[in-house]
């Protein structure tokens, strides 16, 4: 297995259980030890020092329930280095950006799983991270907040963090992540960049809406998929989608609507993880 | 390092700035004042006061009053009845009669031979054990005392047989101390209780938060930043330190409390101690002795045993704590936590079963080899001290018990990193012994 992290880029750990995602995980951040193989940070060995410049949140985690928001939070920044002061100011800008200052002396068994998920977050960037790595982020989160960490999560790529973000929710994946990686069993079977891997595993297949009628000889130029009264998906392994366009301009037909369907990472997903099943 | 302090404090803090904290820390005294108080009452309130009607048929007794006990327990009166009309008083009425017990002396009773005829008691119901037991030790004396004059031997001859012998014990030659042993057992017995107490309390406290911190998934969250051996640490010695403040406070409570008894309840010590004297209850301690013992106390040396308890409780307390530790960071459940807390458990039960013998002879080899376990060392060793055991055994002891703990915190280390992030596994003893050593 081999991987590589761009700083301002958000890289998706895929793969389906018991995969080896959070083993990977806990690798990186320093829980557990490889048996063999190197993991590099900024282009040194992974050492203890760098790992207050990594913010984890785990997918199974969990808050001390007796002690305070802020309290908490503090203790959270402490032990990644910050002093009592600076995790305050932190805290502070936070509070405000979450608009949840009223929460600071609640008690954390008194929050929602919601609210608790937010205060999770930002205890995980509290320190400012050069690496963040999300396990499942999203999971137990409603619509509004999920949108409010994904917004987070593009900042600190605009601000040229890199991102590692496990989950085996495809349909995340192809909207946040640059490059991705599939691991199954312990093995990487897939990684590279989303546009890139899309082109990839293209199945050459086309969606034309048209007005009027079909011409006669057009299925023995391309595979019919599915036809509707004005709408037809077909493929064409040996034509461009410019070369494709050509023809049914030139036959004359009224084109509204044309596009080249690329495969979503999901179905890249299932057919990969099938495939090495197979093997 | 830093870290590690960080957790001690939140670990310290979180603890001891709750109401919890401070309620047991201000109800703990009072409920053991409450406990030795209702121990006490128990023992005034004894048996019940037991009338015994006396009807002396022979004469032998006729110039003389049996003694009452000195708690009057049982008491003794003279009706101007006869047996018959006693006796069948007490037959008819049973329980309800006016006295519980008729003690005959029949007619024909010789005292130099007290047997051949006997003497009787009739009684509605069964008559208890501490009245039995009175009516034998009296009525022993009485005829000794009585054969004696019979023997016609001088009044103070009989003073003077009858006279009870103190011993005065002398251990370090040359620096007398009577009774020093009873004030320095009494002393090892609490030092030994308190640091049982102790080991107990703040030990299942640690495994507790442990598996709290795993079960909630606390420690996925944080150790990504803190190694888990610093976390484990952090929760021992903070745990430790809330331990040692209670303990501190208790001891400002004990001497403020003194300083209250001292100044008010000190002047109606010496009429309200007072007991009247009694004939045969040899166990009851007199004011005097009581002068005595308190004198004593000052003769303790309470700098070396504090210092002692100190140190054997901090020690201890590290090797049991990491100990804790593991088991809580191994199991997932509460059942599991129980079977895997007996092995942690026993040594320290064994330890204060053990007390009493290695108190009851401090210089024993019971005493010896206990003090020098790291496992009974920390109950076994501060208890001894008031003994004044040699110095060398104190600080064999002491390097033992160091040796102990860095033992058994390097097994617990590596059963709590391998326990603390595995979920649903059932653990047993054997795989937590595989963990520590292979793992």
């Amino acid at each position: 297995m081999s991987m590589n992290l761009q700083g301002g880029s958000i890289f998706g750990l895929l793969g389906p259980n018991g995969a080896g995602k959070t083993t990977l995980i806990r690798m990186i951040t320093r829980i557990i030890f490889p048996d063999s193989g190197s993991i590099l940070f900024k282009g040194e060995p992974m050492e203890e020092r760098h790992v207050h410049q990594i913010g984890y949140m785990p997918e199974e985690r969990g808050l001390y329930k007796k002690m305070k928001v802020r309290e908490h939070l503090v203790y959270l920044g402490r032990l990644k280095g910050l002093s009592s002061r600076e995790a305050a100011e932190k805290i502070n800008f936070w509070f405000k950006k979450f608009d949840i200052e009223s929460w600071e002396n609640k008690k954390i068994e008194e929050l929602s799983k919601g609210m608790s998920q937010k205060v999770q977050f930002i205890g995980t960037v509290l320190h400012e991270p050069d690496l963040l790595i999300l396990d499942e982020p999203f999971s137990g989160l409603d619509p509004i907040n999920s949108m409010l960490i994904e917004q987070e999560i593009r900042n600190f790529k605009a601000q040229g963090k890199a991102i590692l973000f496990s989950t085996h929710r495809m349909e995340q994946v192809e909207g946040i992540c640059d490059t991705i990686a599939l691991i199954n069993k312990g093995e990487n079977i897939l990684c590279g960049e989303v546009k890139v891997l899309k082109q990839q595993f293209k199945e050459n297949k086309f969606e034309v809406g048209f007005e009027g009628a079909l011409p006669e000889h057009f299925q023995q130029h391309f595979k019919v998929l599915s036809q509707s009264e004005n709408r037809a998906v077909i493929s064409s392994e040996n034509n461009t989608s410019n070369e494709v366009l050509k023809y049914f301009i030139e036959q004359n037909v009224t084109v509204n609507s044309f596009k080249e369907l690329l495969p979503s990472i999901n179905e890249i997903f299932i057919k990969n993880v099938e495939k090495a099943a197979a093997l | 390092m830093k870290k590690i302090l960080i957790i001690i404090q939140r670990e310290y803090l979180s603890r001891v700035l709750t109401k919890s904290f401070l309620l047991t820390t201000l109800l703990a005294p009072i409920g053991f004042i409450l406990l030795v108080g209702a121990t006490v009452w128990v023992n005034t309130l004894g048996s019940s006061e037991k009338r015994i009607a006396v009807i002396d048929e022979s004469g032998v007794f006729k110039d003389m009053r049996f003694p009452d006990a000195s708690d009057k327990s049982v008491y003794f009166f003279y009706p101007n009845e006869s047996f018959d009309s006693l006796y069948s008083n007490i037959q008819t009425n049973g329980k309800e009669a006016k006295f519980d017990a008729l003690l005959r002396i029949p007619a024909g009773f010789e005292i130099m031979n007290p047997n051949r005829i006997g003497v009787q008691l009739f009684t509605a119901d069964r008559p208890g054990l501490f009245m039995k037991q009175y009516l034998t030790e009296m009525l022993g004396d009485v005829v000794r005392k009585k054969k004696l004059e019979t023997l016609d031997v001088d009044k103070a001859a009989i003073e003077n047989l009858n006279e009870k012998i103190t011993i005065n014990y002398t251990s370090d030659l040359g620096n007398e101390k009577v009774g020093f042993t009873e004030i320095a057992s009494v002393i090892g017995y609490l030092i030994g209780f308190v640091v049982y107490i102790a080991l107990l309390v703040f030990g299942t406290m640690i495994m507790k938060g442990v598996k709290e911190e795993k079960t909630n998934r606390i420690v996925e969250v944080l150790v990504s930043s803190v190694k888990p051996f610093q976390l484990m640490l952090g929760k021992i010695v903070g745990i430790g330190m809330v331990g040692l403040t209670q303990f501190l406070l208790w001891a400002i409570l004990i001497m403020l409390s003194n300083f209250f008894i001292v100044a008010v309840l000190g002047i109606t010590m010496d009429g309200g101690m007072m007991t009247p004297p009694s004939a045969s209850a040899a166990n009851n301690i007199d004011a005097d002795e009581i002068r005595i013992l308190i004198g004593h106390i000052s003769e303790i040396r309470f700098l070396p045993i504090f210092g002692a308890f100190l140190f054997f409780f901090i020690g201890g307390f590290l090797l049991y704590g990491a100990l804790f530790a593991a088991i809580g960071a191994a199991v997932n459940d509460d059942g599991d936590m129980q079977s895997l807390t007996l092995p942690v458990t026993i040594p320290i039960i064994i330890s204060i079963i053990l007390l009493t013998k290695v108190i009851g002879e401090p210089d024993g080899s019971v005493a010896f080899w206990a003090s020098l376990v790291p496992f009974s060392s920390p109950i076994i060793m501060p208890s001894l001290m008031p003994f004044e055991p040699p110095l060398w055994q104190i600080l064999l002891s002491a390097a033992l018990l160091i040796l102990g703990f860095l033992g058994t915190t390097w097994l617990a280390a590596r059963i709590y990193r391998t326990g603390i992030l595995m979920y649903g596994k059932k653990v047993t003893f054997k795989e937590l012994l595989k963990w520590g050593f292979k793992g």
